[in-house]
């Protein structure tokens, strides 16, 4: 006498007719009001296999009996399955999921499955439902051999080696260009990207210099008390900043600033088809967007450098006033006597390069995105990594370079 | 299923709204009655304020005055908190699907379970794959939004506005975008979950053909009075209805006719 109910751990035989829940109720019973919990039993023992169901069948109250996939092997093939649910009170989408269950576990068993018993509504939810449901591909996994791997990276490496290569060709074309005004590049775009790149960022970039010359005399004036050599404070702010630091901070403001901006904007762009249609027009990218990003930030960088080296002069000219008893005209003096002219050239000269880069790399990348909206923080991401390594790695070079000149 | 005999034939009570951004007016003096069960048509020409109405009604956009009754609770009065609970109720399709792009497409229909509910994540799996079922989409249940096309992105958004057994669903031009074919599929896809889920339908559209098919209520907004012009269902407006406007809209003229000539 095969028997089978909704409770596993209850696999032993039960007298036909008997409802089993499914969950067993409170020990002071169901208190009256709550629906039954939704339950299942199976009779196959009188030839033709039946399967009543009771109790509430929704989501809310946990109506989600599982039913087993051979749960239905006992039945004799060949037979149609009926279901009786007269029994049940309340239905969704729960109920839906066990008779999707329950007609692939007919389905293997040789059994047919009809359908008419049920109500209406559920009726039309299964018969959008498929038969099997279908398996979903294996997750793609990488057993790219390691040479395979490291010659993959390696071709792309160069690729993107040329790509950017290629961008940097065709925006110094395109600025030669618009020297003589054949660039394309439209104007106001020019004007709006100049804004963003330049005087919208004097706040940030005065604040942060400021402090840091600040903070440089502070340390340097502690040390060198020691010596009785305070007054070459104004030394080591000047030359530091106007050599390194002003152009390195500077750099990683706009990295993290305009960098990141471009980045999000294009692939933007990119999510919304507006560089597709630029395509189709045939309006080249470069001169339509690259350019005037391109040109904003490496024009307007240097400007900051050197707005950034005046104010962080001025930070390390408040602390040392505070500091120490010397006059403000022997301060500053001394500051345009220790900062040769050639310091400011190699810092203003570093800047061009380093907004050259920021933006390019910033291009490129939004360029490359994704085009779904986690792909633009992505791209976002991406492009202030690689502008603040980029620009830390460029002015190494720029210091060997500075060494092997002698400047 | 709740029990529709007990519960009132009105769902949802819209009492002279109107709606502004600022100063303009979108919308002003809409009044209608959403009944249990039905298909209801939001139709009016490009700008008329059908998706700023919808937005009003599922909480994105408070509307200047007047009332949304929900099963005769005022839906704007309500706090935050009340406002999101009626929400659960509620299903959304939205006009590009406004799937999130950082999950996969099951994870998508899975969200509002695991937040919503206390159920086990098995049974969350489950559900998702018969949700995703309903629509056809079960093979896609581990891709990304970005990797399946847009009518496939709007069968998922359906699923994703079923997963939790919503009362009222809604749907921002639920055709716009599709072919002819997958367009009609959805027509029948709607009226299956309607019969079968027993939910009421709010439908924002332009595909007249779907709209004669399926809805069998509505209201008619137009853009320049800037209030309502005719009620009831698409195909009584086509064959039945002499205002010049709705006329033209039901059958697709290029000009509006002069109220002379549709007198005579």
């Amino acid at each position: 006498m095969p028997e089978q109910t909704g409770q596993a751990e209850y696999a032993a035989v039960v007298l036909p007719h008997v409802m089993t829940q499914n969950q067993p109720p409170p020990p002071d019973g169901p208190a009256s009001g709550t629906p039954a919990h939704a339950a299942w039993s199976l009779e196959t023992q009188t030839g033709t296999p039946v399967l009543r169901l009771s109790g509430s069948w929704d989501v809310a109250h946990g109506g989600m009996a599982p039913f087993p996939a051979d749960g239905l092997q006992d039945a004799p093939r060949g037979q149609t399955l009926q279901i009786d649910t007269s029994q049940i009170t309340n239905w969704d989408s729960a109920f839906v999921a066990f008779l999707w269950d329950v007609k692939q576990a007919a389905g293997h068993a040789g059994l047919e499955f009809d359908p008419t018993s049920l109500p209406d509504g559920a009726q039309r939810l299964l018969a959008l439902l498929p038969r099997e449901p279908a398996q979903p591909p294996a997750p793609k996994t990488n057993t790219d051999a390691l040479l395979t791997r490291v010659g993959d990276a390696t071709l792309q490496a160069l690729n993107e080696t040329g790509t950017v290569a290629c961008m940097a060709a065709e925006t110094t074309q395109g600025a030669a260009k618009t020297l003589t005004g054949k660039s394309g590049m439209r104007w106001k775009d020019l004007a709006t990207d100049l804004w963003n790149a330049g005087p919208s960022a004097l706040l940030i970039v005065g604040v942060v210099n400021f402090l840091v010359g600040a903070i440089l005399a502070f340390v340097g004036l502690i040390e060198l008390r020691r010596f009785a050599a305070e007054i070459y404070v104004a030394n080591l702010v000047g030359i530091a900043c106007a050599r390194e630091i002003s152009a390195i901070m500077t750099a990683i403001i706009m990295a993290g600033r305009t960098g990141g901006a471009y980045a999000a904007r294009i692939s933007t762009m990119l999510g919304n088809e507006e560089i597709d249609a630029l395509e189709v027009f045939g309006i080249p990218v470069s001169s339509y967007i690259i350019l005037p990003s391109i040109l904003s930030l490496s024009l307007m960088m240097p400007l900051l450098y050197i707005y950034g080296t005046l104010i962080a002069i001025l930070g390390g000219f408040v602390v040392a006033m505070s500091m120490m008893s010397a006059s403000a005209v022997g301060y500053l003096t001394t500051t345009f006597d220790g900062v040769a002219l050639h310091e400011f050239v190699f810092g203003f000269v570093k800047s061009f390069f380093f907004a050259s880069f920021i933006a390019l790399a910033a291009c490129r990348v939004g360029l490359k995105a994704g085009r779904s909206a986690a792909d633009v923080g992505i791209a976002a991401t991406r492009a202030v990594v690689i502008g603040i390594v980029g620009i830390i790695a460029m002015d190494a070079i720029f210091a060997v370079i500075a060494n092997a000149l002698d400047i | 299923m709740t029990h529709p005999d007990t519960a009132p034939q009105t769902l949802i009570e819209v009492r002279d709204l109107s709606l502004a951004f600022g100063r303009k007016v979108i919308q002003q003096n809409v009044s209608f009655d959403l009944k249990r069960g039905s298909i209801f048509a939001v139709m009016g020409g490009s700008g008329c304020g059908k998706s700023t109405l919808l937005k009003s009604m599922i909480g994105l956009l408070r509307p200047s005055s007047g009332q949304i009754l929900v099963e005769q609770e005022d839906y704007w009065a309500q706090n935050n908190r009340r406002r999101t609970e009626l929400n659960h109720r509620f299903g959304v399709l939205f006009q590009s699907a406004a799937l999130w792009s950082s999950m996969t497409v099951g994870e998508n229909v899975a969200l509002p379970m695991e937040m919503f509910t206390k159920l086990q994540p098995e049974v969350i799996r489950r559900l998702v794959e018969l949700k995703l079922g309903f629509v056809g989409m079960e093979q896609a249940i581990d891709l990304m939004p970005s990797e399946i096309s847009g009518g496939m992105r709007k069968r998922a958004g359906l699923a994703r506005a079923i997963a939790l057994d919503p009362d009222i669903l809604f749907f921002d031009e639920p055709s716009a975008g599709l072919d002819p074919i997958t367009s009609a599929r959805l027509d029948d896809l709607i009226l299956s979950l309607r019969d079968g889920l027993g939910a009421t339908i709010v439908i924002v559209s332009h595909e007249l053909p779907s709209l004669f098919k399926i809805a069998d209520d509505g209201i008619f907004l137009d853009a320049k009075t800037h209030t309502p012009i005719a009620r009831g269902a698409p195909r009584d407006l086509r064959d039945h209805c002499t205002i010049p406007e709705v006329m033209a809209f039901m059958n697709r003229e290029a000009t509006i006719p002069s109220a002379s000539e549709a007198k005579g």
